[in-house]
């Protein structure tokens, strides 16, 4: 126990004590507090295992780079994996656990792995498991894989999701974000500013000054209160922007409502937010590198910034004691900085040989030890460091004959910072290897974008703000606002900084012990060479062979300490090995962020029938039909589904029955050219159509290939009225359009889609006209004024109606069509006056199941990707039709002509009991082999002839009438007869009655 | 029988008779039954067509996406050819009724659409945000401003948006998918319904 809680200093609200449990055990920390903090305060070293060896692991950082402390927080339906403890809010109750250790983080199985790394190198999967075959092993890996545990309960809270727009969008408040918004909102600019800390500061919550840490956190307040008071502003924290897209368009994930809540009620858990800005500055800062040397894995190995960090805004030390390995002069803040805290710096050990500048002095007129020339080589210590072995270097290698070993809790260590240059990369911007830094910067921006701050390689405050006022500068003059120069209040840091080496990985002590690169995925510096040697050279082949970037911490603190040790290994530049590609999400986005509302009822818009409320009311079971909750059938109690489809059919077929059909498509065409346009759509003739009737058309692509199909009416000479099937409407409304604005410029039409403007009821059987006739007004509704296929406007139940006499099911049977919110009631007083007949409503089972006993087709059942007209017995108008139509050329090729093609006919068993399978395959074997000559479409069991129909599409099966076939399915073979499709009224009497 | 021809909500209220409605501190929710909708399909370069509107309405054809009002009812150009005529519902109707008998034979479509649709208006501190939460559009007043009207993908749903004031917003859809959209709003609007 090494860490523990300053007396003094911090943003934490001492005042204010919070109680949690990790792993079982109960801490306290304070409101301000991450689960990190709190932890370290807490004396909690091990905080993890490593992925792979499952090696003992403590907090390396601070913030998102952190790549050790990964837990398991909440319970229950609210338990999220994978959340980093450096970045979790701490609250009152808050249970977490670590992840990835058995029996538990101090005693873990697992870490026998560990002994045995010298035999389970990078690669090791692909190369052992490979024999007998991957299948035997893949379970009991993946078991062994992955971090957490994804909850089985549904989660009580909601997300959502949220669409802001702005002039200029800042990612970052630290500094360089902070000048920025102040410059353009000022100004006038509507801005919107994200930072993923829980309020806006960034560096300057934490970082010290030449002056003094509390100017830089005086301005840090002062700013967010003054942008947060400003109209035109909206300041986004626990924001964490993961995404960078084309046309300025980013994604961002917040933190709303605080876990402690436990309630759904106070509003939603997260927010998904979708930015679109004119501008956008990309302020994110820099993360600090570790140095790869021996066993610098052990808890208590931190990033001197981190250590700074948790002393300053959370007052807690990390250790009492800490040996400083570090390339570069801003440790040195850090390292004074913790001194100045009431940590003990026993030494600071840098491999620059000489040591010029200000920070250096500084650290030795503090009496700090300063060893130059000099690395770490190891590290002993097995659950928290308690030695660094320090050695001279010779060139790249170390004279380990003159060791040094300093005592301490704690291994400081920076390789210098890196630009977080991720969502610029993302956007598309190219990156350029900084030689003075040693790290990738952006160099060219492809979007309308400005890095500014530690992003584009500056490390110093005043630098920040300078470039934070010169892009917003540059936003407002872009967009043509005048600019206001706003007050910063903020002296130059002039300090310089002595150059930083180019130092990446130290020397180790004894052979065998490894040096981690990848901290999370357990990918060593050994393991890079390994990959290096197997030609695993390219960073994308390195990043899949090794897994090195790779999981929730995608290489923050890895990818150029494992690209710098490749180079060496390929003996080139850095800058030449280059970077994997960076990809969205920067942060990990749980899932419900991701589906926001569109969860339960809002998961997909489902249309409803302008009768739902009546269906619903009286016991209709519903599915969803091509995005409509439409009735398949009116199941009583008791009622298996099956029986009430029979008897719905027979209802409907002894008295009347009602189906609702109001997703049929109804599309109004009019203009002087209707009648010319509707032959170029449908493969028969409408122009010929009288007012007043009806005909059945059939629609096709220009391959010839059906795709719809409906009764078309004619009402007055110019309007036409086409119905389409209940899910075609929309892409047959379309495609009319897309005919008359592209190609067919010239006719006079137009089309309007008025499917849901109508309510439309089938009510079919022969006492259907006997009911109608009591309801209806202004249309003669007898067999000879009003035949089959005519159609009328007029009244029913005193609301205006369209009325065509059509038929689905092969009996008397009318459509009858309503305004729509008048549907309800027109259907209750159908009920009503239907009762005295025995009404039925039918479902949807029922209507087709009556369409398939009359030998009716169903487009989508029927017909299939290749079928043209003629395979469905509508060759004669495809021959005959005088003027050209769409899809004509194709269904005039020999092929489409064909006499061997899939006919559309009717399949009987022979055993009148068997139903055949829908999808079973008719057995064609001229060459002796089961060859498929067609296949059965639809099949049911005909409750009105007491025998199995099918229908089906079977190889010249129109001049195979009466042949016997075999039929196949699943290892089954039936035996039936090929037949007319027209199993039911096959005279048309039902009808024309 | 059940009485009287009556108009049911498609957002299914509890009381038929009565449009849905919700209110709270920052928002209210206003179905508008009492708003009949006509759709007009023509070229306005079509001379003849500018004149039979002329003819038939008292007006001219709008050229911009903007809101004209123009004596009983409301006038919005929506597409290349189409325009959105709307107004107090028994107004609209017999505006249907003439326009479809004056469409014989000219150069236009006249469609009563009144009954394939539901109209919610969206109102108060809060609209802008639940519009937010549905739909990509920029609904910042200098981006989208009063009178303006546009179709869009809202809540994976085809709506037409118009603000009518710096604060209100009416919203047409589908009037199979309006209980959806009610829904939706209601979902959306909670923190300002409560």
């Amino acid at each position: 126990m090494s860490g523990y809680r300053l007396k003094s200093g911090g943003l934490i609200n001492r005042k204010r004590p919070i109680s949690f449990t990790f792993n079982g055990a109960t801490h306290t920390g304070f409101e301000g507090d991450t689960l990190a903090s709190a932890l370290i305060a807490a004396g909690v070293d091990v905080v993890g295992r490593s992925f792979k060896y499952h090696r003992p692991r403590g907090f390396m950082a601070a913030g998102v780079e952190e790549p050790n402390g990964i837990v398991q927080v909440g319970a229950d339906g609210r338990s999220t994996p994978n959340l980093k403890a450096t970045t979790v809010p701490l609250y009152d109750g808050l249970e977490a656990v670590s992840v990835n250790a058995w029996p538990n983080v101090d005693f873990d199985i697992g870490a026998v792995n560990d002994f045995m790394k010298r035999f389970i190198p990078a690669g090791f999967y692909y190369k052992t498991f490979m024999w007998p075959r991957w299948e035997a092993f893949e379970p009991v890996i993946r078991r062994a894989a992955g971090l957490g545990r994804a909850p089985r309960e549904a989660d009580d809270d909601y997300y959502e999701k949220r669409h802001l727009h702005c002039d200029i969008f800042i990612v970052g408040g630290g500094p360089a974000g902070l000048a920025a918004a102040l410059t353009a909102a000022e100004s006038g600019l509507d801005v919107a500013i994200a930072d993923d800390g829980d309020r806006l500061g960034g560096s300057l919550l934490w970082g010290k000054t030449q002056t003094d840490e509390n100017d830089a956190r005086a301005f840090a307040e002062g700013a967010a209160h003054r942008l947060e008071a400003m109209e035109n502003v909206t300041v986004l924290t626990s924001a964490s922007v993961f995404g960078y897209y084309d046309h300025n368009y980013l994604a961002a994930r917040q933190l709303v409502k605080s876990p402690a809540s436990r309630s759904s009620a106070a509003g939603p858990a997260e927010r998904l937010l979708k930015i679109r800005a004119d501008k956008v500055l990309l302020a994110t800062g820099a993360i600090e590198r570790p140095i790869v040397f021996a066993n610098n894995d052990r808890p208590g190995v931190m990033l001197a910034a981190a250590a700074q960090e948790y002393a300053m805004r959370y007052g807690v030390a990390a250790g009492r004691r800490a040996v400083l390995f570090a390339n570069n002069d801003h440790a040195y803040k850090s390292a004074l900085a913790l001194r100045e805290a009431g940590l003990e710096i026993a030494l600071i050990v840098d491999p620059r040989p000489s040591l010029e500048g200000p920070w250096p002095t500084c650290a030795q007129k503090a009496g700090v030890p300063v060893q130059s020339g000099s690395a770490i080589v190891d590290i002993a210590g097995e659950k928290r460091v308690a030695r660094a072995s320090v050695a001279r270097l010779k060139g790249e290698e170390a004279d380990f004959g003159d060791l040094r070993h300093v005592d301490c809790d704690l291994v400081l260590n920076s390789g210098g910072w890196s630009p977080r240059v991720q969502l610029f990369a993302q956007s598309g911007g190219k990156l350029q290897y900084d030689e003075t830094f040693h790290a990738f910067r952006p160099k060219t921006s492809v979007q309308d974008e400005i890095s500014i701050g530690g992003c584009a390689g500056a490390f110093q405050v005043f630098k920040c703000l300078e470039q934070g006022v010169a892009a917003a500068r540059t936003a407002c003059e872009g967009l043509g606002r005048p600019v206001a120069a706003p007050a910063l209040g903020f002296a130059p840091d002039d300090v310089e900084h002595h150059a930083q080496a180019a130092y990446f990985r130290a020397p180790v002590l004894k052979s065998g012990r490894k040096a981690w690169v990848d901290f999370q995925n357990d990918v060593t510096a050994s393991d890079v060479e390994l990959a290096a040697r197997e030609n695993y050279v390219s960073v994308e082949h390195l990043k899949r062979y090794t897994t090195l970037g790779m999981a929730s911490d995608q290489g923050k603190t890895s990818n150029l300490n494992g690209f710098s040790i490749m180079a060496r290994q390929r003996g080139v530049e850095v800058r030449q090995v280059g970077t994997t590609k960076f990809r969205p999400p920067y942060e990990p986005v749980t899932f419900g962020a991701v589906a926001g509302r569109r969860v339960d009822a809002f998961y997909h818009p489902l249309r409803r029938l302008p009768t739902d409320k009546w269906q619903r009311e009286n016991g209709a079971h519903f599915d969803d039909w091509g995005g409509w909750a439409r009735p398949t059938c009116y199941p009583r109690i008791d009622e298996r589904h099956k029986d009430a489809i029979y008897r719905e059919v027979r209802a409907t077929r002894s008295s009347v029955g009602i189906f609702e059909g109001s997703p049929l498509g109804k599309i109004e065409v009019t203009g002087a050219d209707a009648g010319v346009f509707l032959d170029r759509i449908f493969v028969n003739t409408a122009s010929t159509l009288k007012p007043g009737k009806a005909r059945y058309g059939v629609m096709a692509n220009e391959h010839g290939v059906v795709f719809d199909d409906g009764v078309f009416v004619r009402l007055s000479e110019d309007l036409f009225l086409c119905s389409t099937t209940s899910g075609g409407a929309d892409h047959m409304y379309a495609w009319m359009e897309e005919w008359l604005q592209c190609e067919w410029t010239d006719l006079d039409v137009y089309v309007s889609n008025a499917t849901t403007a109508w309510a439309t009821f089938a009510v079919a059987g022969p006492r259907s006209r006997d009911l109608l006739s009591r309801l209806c007004a202004g249309v003669d509704l007898s067999r000879d004024a009003f035949a089959h296929m005519s159609c009328a406007t007029g009244e029913i139940a005193g609301v205006r109606a369209r009325i065509y006499r059509v038929s689905f099911t092969g009996e008397l049977s009318y459509e009858i069509n309503v305004p729509a919110h008048y549907g309800e009631y027109v259907w209750r007083t159908l009920m009503e006056a239907g009762a005295e007949y025995g009404i039925a409503p039918y479902g949807l089972e029922a209507n087709l199941l009556m369409r398939a006993e009359k030998g009716y087709i169903h487009v989508g059942a029927e017909t299939d990707g290749i079928t043209v007209p003629q395979d469905i017995g509508y060759g004669g108008p495809v021959k005959k039709k005088k003027s050209d139509f769409i899809g004509r050329r194709s269904m005039l090729r020999s092929d489409a002509q064909r006499e061997d093609r899939l006919h559309y006919v009717g399949i009987k068993a022979l055993d009148p009991t068997r139903v055949l399978p829908t999808g079973a395959h008719v057995l064609d074997a001229p060459d002796g082999e089961r060859n498929s000559g067609g296949y059965v479409t639809s099949s049911y069991w005909s409750p009105t002839l007491e025998h199995g129909i099918a229908l089906g599409r079977v190889r010249e099966g129109r001049a195979r009438m009466g042949e016997r076939v075999k039929i196949y399915d699943n290892g089954e073979i039936f035996d039936a007869e090929i037949v007319n499709p027209v199993f039911f009224d096959p005279e048309g009497e039902r009808l024309a009655g | 029988m059940p009485g009287e021809p009556y108009l049911a909500s498609p957002l299914f209220a509890d009381a038929p008779a009565h449009p849905a409605f919700a209110d709270g501190p920052g928002l209210r929710l206003t179905e508008r039954r009492d708003v009949g909708l006509v759709l007009l399909r023509g070229k306005p370069e079509n001379a003849e067509f500018a004149s039979w509107f002329r003819a038939l309405a008292g007006t001219a054809l709008p050229d911009e996406r903007r809101l004209v009002i123009a004596g009983g009812f409301e006038i919005v150009r929506m597409g290349r050819m189409d325009y959105l005529i709307s107004g107090e519902i028994g107004f609209i109707n017999a505006f249907a009724r003439q326009g479809e008998a004056a469409a014989e034979g000219a150069p236009c479509a006249v469609v009563d659409i009144t009954h394939g649709r539901i109209i919610v208006d969206v109102d108060g501190a809060g609209s802008r945000a639940v519009l937010s939460k549905s739909c990509g559009l920029d609904m910042r007043l200098q981006r989208f401003p009063v009178g303006l009207g546009t179709r869009t993908r809202f809540a994976d749903l085809l709506v037409y948006i118009e603000r009518r004031s710096e604060q209100t917003f009416r919203l047409i859809s589908d009037r199979a998918t309006g209980a959806y959209l009610w829904s939706w709003l209601k979902d959306a609007g909670k923190e300002f319904l409560q």
